[in-house]
This record gives C-alpha cells, sequence and structure tokens, in this order.
C-alpha cells in the first residue's frame, strides 16, 4: 500500500482520537450518579472504545511510515481538539493557549527531526 | 506581534472579572503530568513485551502491566478533564516527550542529542505557557 494511505490512515487515526475526547469530557461535565457511573456510561465506554481503534490504527500505520513521523502527525491532535472545545465547549483560543500551543508543536517537530 | 503584553494583561483581568475564572493550579499541573508519565510507562512496558516470545509468560506479564497502565491512565485522565480545559489538558500530553526521553537515557541507556533538548525544552515552555492561560470555560 503506498506512504499516502499510511499517512491518511494517521490522520483519520488523529480525528477519532480528539473527537473520542470530546465524548469523554461531555461525560466529565455531567453530574453522575456514582463514582463507578463515572466510567460506566455510554459517553466514557464509547469514548475509550474510540481510543482504542485510534490506537490499533496507529500501530498498524507504523509499518508504513517512517517512525519518527507518527509523535509529529500525532501533535496534530492537540489543534483538533483546541477546535473542537472550542466548538462544544467554547473554550477560548486565547492568544496565550495559541501560542504555547505553537511552540509545543515545534519542539516535537525538533525533538523528531 | 500586533497585542502588546499590557493589552493582554487588560483582557485577561476584564475575563477573570466577568467570569470569575480560575487558573490551572500547581495540583492540577501536577496530576495531569503523573497521568502523562503512567501513559509513557505503557509504551516501556509494551517495548519490554515486544521484546519477548509470543505469548510466552513475560510476554503476557509485560502486556498485562500494559493494559494495566493504559487502564489507570484512562481512570485518572476522567478526573483529570472534569476541573481543567479539554484543550490544556490535552495538550499537557505533548510531555510524555521529556518523559519518554528520560526513560529512554534511564532503561534503555539511548543517547540524547542536541535537537532533542532543543525539541524538549521548547515543549516544556509551551506546556508552561499554555498552563497559565485564563481558563474561559463556563462553570456547567
Amino acid at each position: 500500500m503506498s506512504t499516502a494511505f499510511y499517512y491518511g490512515l494517521i490522520l483519520i487515526s488523529v480525528l477519532v482520537a480528539s473527537f473520542s475526547q470530546i465524548l469523554l469530557k461531555k461525560s466529565a461535565l455531567k453530574k453522575h450518579a456514582s463514582f463507578i457511573r463515572e466510567y460506566l456510561n455510554p459517553l466514557v465506554i464509547i469514548g475509550y472504545g474510540m481510543l482504542f481503534v485510534s490506537m490499533i490504527m496507529t500501530t498498524f500505520a507504523y509499518g508504513g511510515v517512517e517512525f519518527k513521523i507518527v509523535p509529529v502527525m500525532e501533535s496534530i491532535g492537540y489543534i483538533v481538539v483546541m477546535i473542537l472545545s472550542l466548538l462544544f465547549f467554547r473554550e477560548k483560543i486565547t492568544r496565550q493557549k495559541a501560542i504555547g500551543t505553537l511552540l509545543i508543536l515545534a519542539g516535537v517537530i525538533i525533538f523528531n527531526m | 506581534m500586533e497585542l502588546d503584553i499590557g493589552d493582554l494583561q487588560i483582557y485577561n483581568r476584564r475575563e477573570i472579572q466577568s467570569r470569575m475564572k480560575k487558573k490551572i493550579t500547581i495540583r492540577d499541573i501536577i496530576y495531569l503530568q503523573i497521568v502523562v508519565v503512567i501513559y509513557t510507562l505503557s509504551s516501556i512496558v509494551a517495548k519490554f513485551a515486544s521484546g519477548q516470545t509470543f505469548l510466552s509468560w513475560k510476554f503476557l506479564l509485560f502486556y498485562g502491566m500494559e493494559v494495566a497502565c493504559l487502564g489507570v491512565y484512562a481512570i485518572l485522565w476522567q478526573q483529570a478533564i472534569k476541573k481543567v480545559e479539554l484543550s490544556i489538558a490535552y495538550a499537557n500530553k505533548a510531555m510524555g516527550v521529556l518523559w519518554s526521553m528520560i526513560w529512554a537515557v534511564l532503561i534503555f541507556h539511548n543517547q540524547i542529542t542536541l535537537q532533542n533538548i532543543i525539541g524538549v525544552s521548547l515543549v516544556i515552555i509551551g506546556t508552561i505557557v499554555l498552563n497559565n492561560s485564563e481558563e474561559s470555560e463556563v462553570e456547567a
């Protein structure tokens, strides 16, 4: 299979992992009847299920791309989650948050160069 | 940069006044880092597992430890995002780069390069900047 396929796979994996966080946060914002209910509810079960699927996709993708590229592509998730958090939870993307995230991205890229 | 620091501070102060926001606390940051450390430990034991014969007892032991690490991580993570903004908590996972580098040196005796150090430093600075941003989340 082509390299583009594996890149696409990692990108989908990043999106799945990012959306899983939205489900988890949605559950975290709710009041639950008990501690166990904070985990045994559809949002959390589906959320961690998605995270599991994402991990399998990433593991599979390791076979098709250079090892170092995976963590770099995974860090795109920080931007995706930031945008999703704005849309779903009205978490503002402040200047400071944006700068912090860009520094983190630059750091991850340089680390893996 | 078109906005100077003065403007930024006034903006932040107004935000605090208008919405009674709290910054992320030191405790939150330490808690998040513990969660990230546990997450990086899962990849360490995964690495140990991959070095063993498939389905040997050592393989199963390391694999079991990996699953246990991920389970604990999942439980703690769910508590972490209760208080902290998701966008901030999630980006804190980047600090895994630092912890993984520490494990690589301590456990696998890998060499670290100048690029590694520069990269990790940028991630640390970025995380500090991010963690110090004012919260904007509306109380649920």
